[in-house]
């Protein structure tokens, strides 16, 4: 009677760590990869190493911020360069969209069935407060940029807990800083241009 | 066992269903994103949103609603009544069955969301919420009258849904469910913390 009361407990255990293994394999199998990549990236890129951005229609002291989060990006390894000049079609502006919750938002353009990136906008929404040290109750620019910037770069937003120290993470609040690229940051636009 | 065995059904069920929802948004049943040609010029929006909670939205919002959405309307070229700039917008109608919050002005109301396709043209914004018809939904939402079409003079209210992605949930039974943060709350929970608010 012991004996066949030990052969069903050790039956059972045997049960539970198949079972236990099973689960773990259809956990894994079933993860998508953007879960697994803590970055996300778009199918087109801009077809040369670089680009250039226009921002002489801001604020001075938000220029300075601009190219701080441009030059970010210009130090994270990948083969693309931020270039600033008042010559280009590609401008940061700023501009008061009352039914606009985005507090920056930028586009670009492709044609559907090519992957050539080109054209980039931005523009930071004065429907907000915003100021060049993250100070209380208003958005820091640099923030903004080095994440509107990463959007140029044809880097996704990524909206999974934990990921909201990445620049790419898709919310901000106010009073907070969030100028310096993570590693996934840095992974994700080395993955595009390499 | 019977437990590990329950955990691997229960696995199938949510990875089945999942794939039937991806499957029925691709193949065919109607939604508020834009779908483009070879060919089309592609203007693709992306952007930062506030880390707004629950109760900011509340706190923001002119109306929270829970409706159906009933219809889907081409898309149209716009101008902005700011900045004179153009925005290809959608207008999705929702059928109000329960306001949360305020009076709905409009029934059905006219939500506005940015972008779709004119012609060749297509602009897709990633952080607008996707409308699909027949859905029932909670929105947060707010009155405006910035942008009008491209073949009008007038400026015509429509409602925004405030926080874009965020303040856009799907009910199913007495709870509702954000699909993109997988934020999820009780409708009686809201109903008091509105009642506390506001």
């Amino acid at each position: 009677m012991k004996m066949i009361c030990k052969g069903a407990s050790l039956k059972r255990m045997i049960g539970e760590k198949i079972g236990g293994f099973l689960v773990l394999a259809l956990l894994i199998s079933i993860l998508p990869t953007s879960i697994v990549m803590a970055y996300s990236i778009g199918d087109y890129h801009w077809d040369s190493t670089g680009t250039t951005y226009d921002i002489t229609s801001l604020p001075s002291d938000w220029q300075t911020q601009v190219s701080a989060a441009a030059n970010s990006w210009n130090g994270s390894g990948a083969n693309f360069t931020f270039t600033s000049s008042s010559s280009s079609g590609n401008d940061l502006t700023q501009e008061y969209r009352p039914d606009d919750s985005c507090i920056g938002l930028s586009g670009g353009y492709y044609i559907y069935g090519t992957n050539h990136w080109a054209s980039c906008w931005t523009i930071f929404n004065t429907r907000y407060t915003f100021s060049t040290d993250g100070s209380s109750g208003t958005y820091d620019i640099q923030s903004v940029a080095v994440h509107e910037l990463g959007h140029w770069l044809k880097l996704n937003d990524v909206y999974f807990w934990p990921w909201e120290s990445k620049v790419m993470y898709f919310v901000l609040n106010t009073g907070t800083l969030r100028r310096t690229l993570q590693q996934d940051d840095i992974n994700g636009i080395n993955a595009i241009y390499p | 066992m019977k437990k590990y065995l329950c955990v691997i059904l229960g696995i199938f069920c949510i990875g089945f269903t999942s794939i039937a929802c991806s499957n029925s948004m691709e193949s065919g049943a109607a939604n508020s994103k834009p779908t483009p040609q070879t060919g089309d010029l592609v203007q693709v929006v992306g952007g930062l949103l506030p880390d707004y909670s629950l109760d900011d939205l509340i706190s923001i919002s002119d109306n929270i609603v829970i409706g159906y959405v009933k219809e889907i309307l081409p898309a149209q070229k716009g101008i902005r009544k700011e900045s004179r700039s153009r925005v290809i917008y959608t207008d999705v109608l929702i059928e109000p069955q329960e306001v949360l919050l305020g009076e709905a002005a409009q029934d059905p109301i006219i939500v506005r969301i940015w972008g779709g396709k004119v012609g060749n043209e297509v602009d897709m914004y990633e952080n607008e919420p996707v409308f699909t018809m027949n859905e029932q939904v909670l929105v947060f939402i707010s009155k405006f009258s910035s942008v009008r079409a491209e073949d009008s003079d007038d400026y015509q209210p429509y409602y925004r849904v405030n926080g874009c992605i965020l303040g856009k949930y799907n009910v199913r039974a007495d709870r509702v469910y954000n699909e993109i943060t997988g934020e999820s709350f009780v409708i009686t929970t809201l109903k008091n913390k509105v009642a506390l608010l506001k």
